[in-house]
C-alpha cells in the first residue's frame, strides 16, 4: 500500500505515472475512465474522406486521439495465370514511427504485421476480387490499401478497419481501356477512346462491398469491461476482446487474448457491445459518404 | 493530359493555381496533433501535407555510443500514396537524403548541450507530396521540437524558391519544381537572421541568387510570424487548461 | 454425420504427445493431431539477449513460429503473437524477473488446425522444461462447413478450405485450487474459460457461441489427456 501512502504527497500527474494501475483502478471503481468516459462508452469518432488528393481514395479516421489514415492506390496489372478472372487486393498497415514511443523506423513491428494479417483477411472477404477483373486473362486492377497509424492511442484495429472501409467505400475505379497492342489508358482519355472504338475495358465504377464490418474492442479490467481502451489502459488490461460484426449481425472476426481468460458471459457482452457500436459507426460512415456525394451501395440491407 | 505539360506555367502574372509569383499557398500549421509524442506538428501547404512527431530527448540507442552533446535523429518517410506513382514502404535514397538535409537544418537551431547523451527523434511522415516537401517538413519539424519543449536558439522556418520561365516563384508546387531551371530551399532562424540550411539546385547567376535569397528570406519571415502565433495560441490554451484544473482541484478541496 | 476420415463432427483426431525429443533445449515436445504435427522447444529461463526485451518485474516470453517450409511472413508473426500471449498467461512469470523464456515452434506437418496444434505443443514443451506454470491451456480448432452449416471440430486442411469460417480457441482449464493439480480429474467443461480466440470467415453470433461451446468440450478432453500425460511423465515423482 505504498501507493496509497504516497498518494497524499504527489500530484495527480505524478501518481498517474508512478502507479498507473492504482490510478486506473480508482477511476474504474467509480464507474469512470481517466478521460471522463463511462466504462462502456467509445471515444468520439470522426471520418474524413478524400484527405489525400494523390490517392485514388483516402480516409482519415480519428477515434479519440487514435488516428489512422488509409489511402488507396489502383494500378492496372496483368492478370495472374492462376486467377485469370480476378484482381488483387493488397492491404498493409504501417505503424509510422511517429505514432508511438515504441515504434521505430525500419522493419514493420509485430503489432503492425498482426494488424496487416487480420485486416487483409477481413477485407478480402469484403471485396470480391473477381470484380477487379478488367479483361479476363489479360488485365486486372491491383488495389493497394495502405493504412498509416498516425497516433497510436489504443484500439488500433477498430480505427484501421474503419479507415480502410471508408476509403474503399468511397473508391471509384477509373474508366479503363485497352487497345489491341495492349496499351492501357485510364481516366478521361479511356472514356473518350471507348466511345470512339470498341475496345476492351470498363467505365468508371464504384467498388461493391459485400458487407460493412465494424470492429469493436473491449478490455477486461478487474472483472469489468472497458470499451475502446486507450494506450494508457491497454497494458493494464487482463484481456482484450475484439469483435468484428457486419450490418446483419454476422461475426467476421472474433479475437481474444490476454493474460486472463474470459467467461462466456463476457463474450456475449462484447458481441452485444459490438453490435451497438457497429450501428453507430455505420451511420457515421453513411453520413460521411453522403457528404462526399457518394452512397455506399453495400449499405442496402 | 499531354497538353497540360506543354502549357506555360505562368500567364499574365499568375501561376496555374492563381497565385501571384511571390505568394504562398494556403498555409495551415498546428501543434500537439499526436497524443503519444513529446511534441508534434502538422503543416499543410495546400497539397503538401506533413506530420511530424518528436520523441525524447530519450536514451540514445546503444550502437551510437557516448556523446557529450545531444543528438537529433531525423527520419523522413513519404506515405505510399503521397505521390502520383505509388511509393514503397522501405526508405528510398531520396528520403534518406531528405532526412540528412533536415537534420542539419534543425541541429544548428537546437541547444544540443541541453540534453547530453540523449537523442531527440524527429519522425516526419509526408502524407501528400505537392511540392516543397523539404521546406514544409523543416518548418513543421521545428514547430514540433518547440512543442516538445526542447531548447532552441530560435525557430526554424524554411521555404523554397524556383526559377521557371524567367520568373522567381515562391513556394513552388510539384509541377513548377519539375520544370524549374534552378531552385533553392532556405532554412532560416528568422529572429537572428541566421541560415541553418541552404540547398541550391541548377545554375544561378549571382544577382539572381541574391534576389532569390531575398525572396526566400521574406517568405521565411512570413512563416515565422504564423508559426509564433500558433505556438502562442497553444501555450495560452495549455495555460487556461491548467488554470481550470487548479480551480477544480481547489473546489474539491 | 460422418466425415471423410470417419470421425463424428465433434471428434478430435488421434492425439499424440512425445516429450524430451531434443537434447539441447531445456524442454521440448512434439504434439501430433492426425496429420498435423508441431515440434516445440523451450529454452530458459535464461538471460535476455537484448536489454530492450527485459522486464524488471517478470520473465518475458519470446516465440518463434517456423512454417513447414519457406520464410515466416505476416501470418506466422500473428501466430507468434497469439502463442506468446497464451504462454504469458500460463507461465508464473513473476518468478523469473529479467529472464527470457524462448519458445520455438516448428511445424512438422500441416493438415489443418496448425495454430491449435502449435499452442498445445508449446504448452507441453513448457511443461517438459519444468517452467513454473499456473495452469495448462488446451487449444482446439473448429470449422463451420459451407454446405450444410454443420460444425466440425479439429478440421483437416481439406475441411478448413471448404469451410465458411474457421476458428481457433484456447481455454484455460481451471485446475482445482491448492497444490493438488486437479485430483478431481478433468472437472466439468463449465470450468473452462476462453483464453485465446482467432476466427476467420463469416459466422452468426449463435454459430460463434455454439462453436465456442463445442471447442470447450474438445478442450476439456484434451486437458484430461494433458494432465494424464504429465502425470505419466512425472512417473515416480508424482507418487
Amino acid at each position: 500500500m505504498a501507493a496509497a501512502a504516497a498518494a497524499g504527497q504527489v500530484d495527480a500527474d505524478t501518481f498517474r505515472r508512478l502507479y498507473p494501475d492504482d490510478y486506473l483502478r480508482k477511476f474504474v471503481e467509480q464507474g469512470l475512465r481517466p478521460d471522463g468516459r463511462p466504462l462502456a462508452a467509445a471515444r468520439p469518432t470522426s471520418i474524413g474522406l478524400g484527405a489525400v488528393s494523390t490517392a485514388d481514395a483516402s480516409a482519415l479516421v480519428k477515434v479519440g486521439s487514435t488516428t489512422a489514415l488509409a489511402g488507396v492506390k489502383c494500378e492496372v496489372v496483368p492478370a495472374l495465370p492462376e486467377a485469370p478472372d480476378a484482381g488483387r487486393l493488397a492491404v498493409q498497415v504501417e505503424m509510422a514511427p511517429l505514432c508511438s514511443a515504441t515504434a521505430r523506423p525500419g522493419r514493420p513491428s509485430e503489432a503492425a504485421q498482426v494488424l496487416t494479417e487480420q485486416l487483409g483477411a477481413l477485407l478480402s472477404s469484403v471485396v470480391d476480387a473477381r470484380q477487379l477483373c478488367i479483361d479476363a486473362g489479360k488485365a486486372a486492377w491491383a488495389v493497394y490499401v495502405d493504412i498509416y497509424v498516425l497516433d497510436a492511442d489504443g484500439s488500433l484495429h477498430d480505427a484501421c478497419l474503419l479507415a480502410a472501409l471508408a476509403a474503399l467505400s468511397s473508391l471509384r475505379l477509373r474508366a479503363v481501356s485497352i487497345d489491341e497492342s495492349g496499351r492501357v489508358q485510364t481516366g478521361a482519355a479511356a472514356q473518350q477512346q471507348q466511345q470512339g472504338e470498341q475496345l476492351a475495358g470498363q467505365q468508371e465504377r464504384q467498388l461493391a462491398l459485400s458487407c460493412l464490418p465494424v470492429s469493436s474492442t473491449c478490455g477486461l479490467y478487474r472483472g469489468r469491461l472497458l470499451a475502446d481502451p486507450t494506450a494508457e489502459e491497454e497494458p493494464l488490461l487482463e484481456a482484450q476482446v475484439t469483435a468484428v460484426l457486419d450490418e446483419s449481425g454476422a461475426v467476421l472476426g472474433f479475437s481474444a487474448g490476454g493474460t486472463a481468460a474470459v467467461s462466456q458471459a463476457v463474450v456475449v457482452q462484447c458481441l452485444e457491445a459490438a453490435k451497438m457500436r457497429g450501428k453507430e459507426v455505420r451511420a457515421m460512415l453513411q453520413q460521411a459518404l453522403q457528404q462526399a456525394g457518394l452512397a455506399a451501395d453495400a449499405a442496402a440491407p | 493530359m499531354a497538353g497540360l505539360e506543354q502549357q506555360p506555367l505562368l500567364t499574365d502574372g499568375h501561376r496555374r493555381d492563381g497565385r501571384a509569383y511571390e505568394e504562398f499557398r494556403n498555409v495551415f500549421l498546428n501543434t500537439g496533433v499526436i497524443s503519444q509524442a513529446s511534441g508534434s506538428a502538422y503543416a499543410e501547404f495546400n497539397n503538401t501535407k506533413v506530420m511530424v512527431g518528436v520523441y525524447g530527448p530519450r536514451q540514445s540507442e546503444r550502437k551510437v555510443g557516448y556523446s557529450e552533446q545531444g543528438r537529433i535523429s531525423v527520419d523522413v518517410k513519404l506515405a505510399t500514396f503521397a505521390t502520383r506513382q505509388r511509393g514503397v514502404f522501405g526508405q528510398t535514397p531520396e528520403e534518406r537524403e531528405l532526412s540528412a538535409l533536415l537534420a542539419t537544418a534543425l541541429e544548428a537551431a537546437t541547444n544540443l548541450a541541453s540534453f547530453p547523451k540523449a537523442t531527440a527523434d524527429v519522425y516526419v511522415l509526408v502524407l501528400e507530396a505537392g511540392g516543397a516537401e523539404l521546406a514544409v517538413a523543416a518548418t513543421a519539424a521545428a514547430l514540433a521540437l518547440a512543442d516538445a519543449g526542447i531548447e532552441m536558439f530560435d525557430l526554424v522556418t524554411a521555404c523554397s524558391v524556383s526559377r521557371a520561365e524567367g520568373a522567381l516563384l515562391l513556394d513552388p508546387t510539384t509541377d513548377e519544381a519539375a520544370r524549374e531551371e534552378a531552385g533553392l530551399t532556405l532554412a532560416l532562424m528568422p529572429a537572428c537572421s541566421e541560415v541553418t540550411q541552404l540547398v541550391s539546385r541548377g545554375p544561378w547567376s549571382s544577382s539572381q541568387l541574391r534576389e532569390a535569397l531575398e525572396l526566400a528570406m521574406g517568405g521565411c519571415a512570413q512563416l515565422d510570424a504564423l508559426a509564433r502565433q500558433v505556438l502562442k495560441t497553444a501555450a495560452a490554451e495549455a495555460a487556461t487548461r491548467r488554470q481550470q484544473e487548479a480551480q477544480r482541484q481547489a473546489q474539491q478541496a | 454425420m460422418e466425415r471423410t476420415d470417419g470421425r463424428s463432427a465433434g471428434q478430435i483426431r488421434t492425439v499424440r504427445c512425445e516429450r524430451g525429443l531434443l537434447t539441447r533445449a531445456d524442454g521440448s515436445a512434439q504434439w501430433t493431431q492426425g496429420g498435423t504435427s508441431c515440434l516445440a522447444s523451450v529454452t530458459g529461463p535464461t538471460q535476455s539477449y537484448a536489454s530492450s526485451k527485459e522486464d524488471a518485474e517478470r520473465a518475458t516470453v519470446d516465440v518463434v513460429f517456423r512454417p513447414r517450409s519457406g520464410l515466416a511472413g505476416a501470418q506466422e508473426r500473428q501466430h507468434e503473437a497469439v502463442i506468446r500471449r497464451a504462454c504469458e498467461a500460463v507461465i508464473v512469470a513473476a518468478l523469473h524477473p529479467r529472464a527470457l523464456i524462448q519458445v520455438v515452434v516448428q511445424v512438422v506437418s500441416d493438415d489443418g488446425g496448425v495454430l491449435a496444434c502449435a499452442l498445445n505443443a508449446a504448452c507441453a514443451a513448457l511443461l517438459d522444461a519444468a517452467v513454473p506454470l499456473r495452469t495448462l491451456c488446451a487449444a482446439v480448432s473448429a470449422a463451420q462447413a459451407e454446405a450444410d452449416g454443420g460444425l466440425l471440430l479439429d478440421p483437416t486442411a481439406a475441411e478448413e478450405a471448404a469451410a465458411a469460417a474457421t476458428a481457433t480457441f484456447a481455454f484455460l482449464p481451471l485446475l482445482a485450487g491448492g497444490g493438488g493439480g486437479g485430483q478431481d480429474g478433468t472437472g466439468s467443461s463449465d470450468g473452462l474459460q476462453l483464453l485465446t480466440s482467432q476466427t476467420r470467415g463469416r459466422l452468426s453470433t449463435d454459430q460463434l457461441l455454439d462453436m465456442m461451446e463445442a471447442a470447450k468440450q474438445g478442450a476439456d478432453r484434451l486437458a484430461a489427456f494433458m494432465q494424464q500425460s504429465a502425470r505419466q511423465a512425472a512417473g515416480p515423482l508424482a507418487q
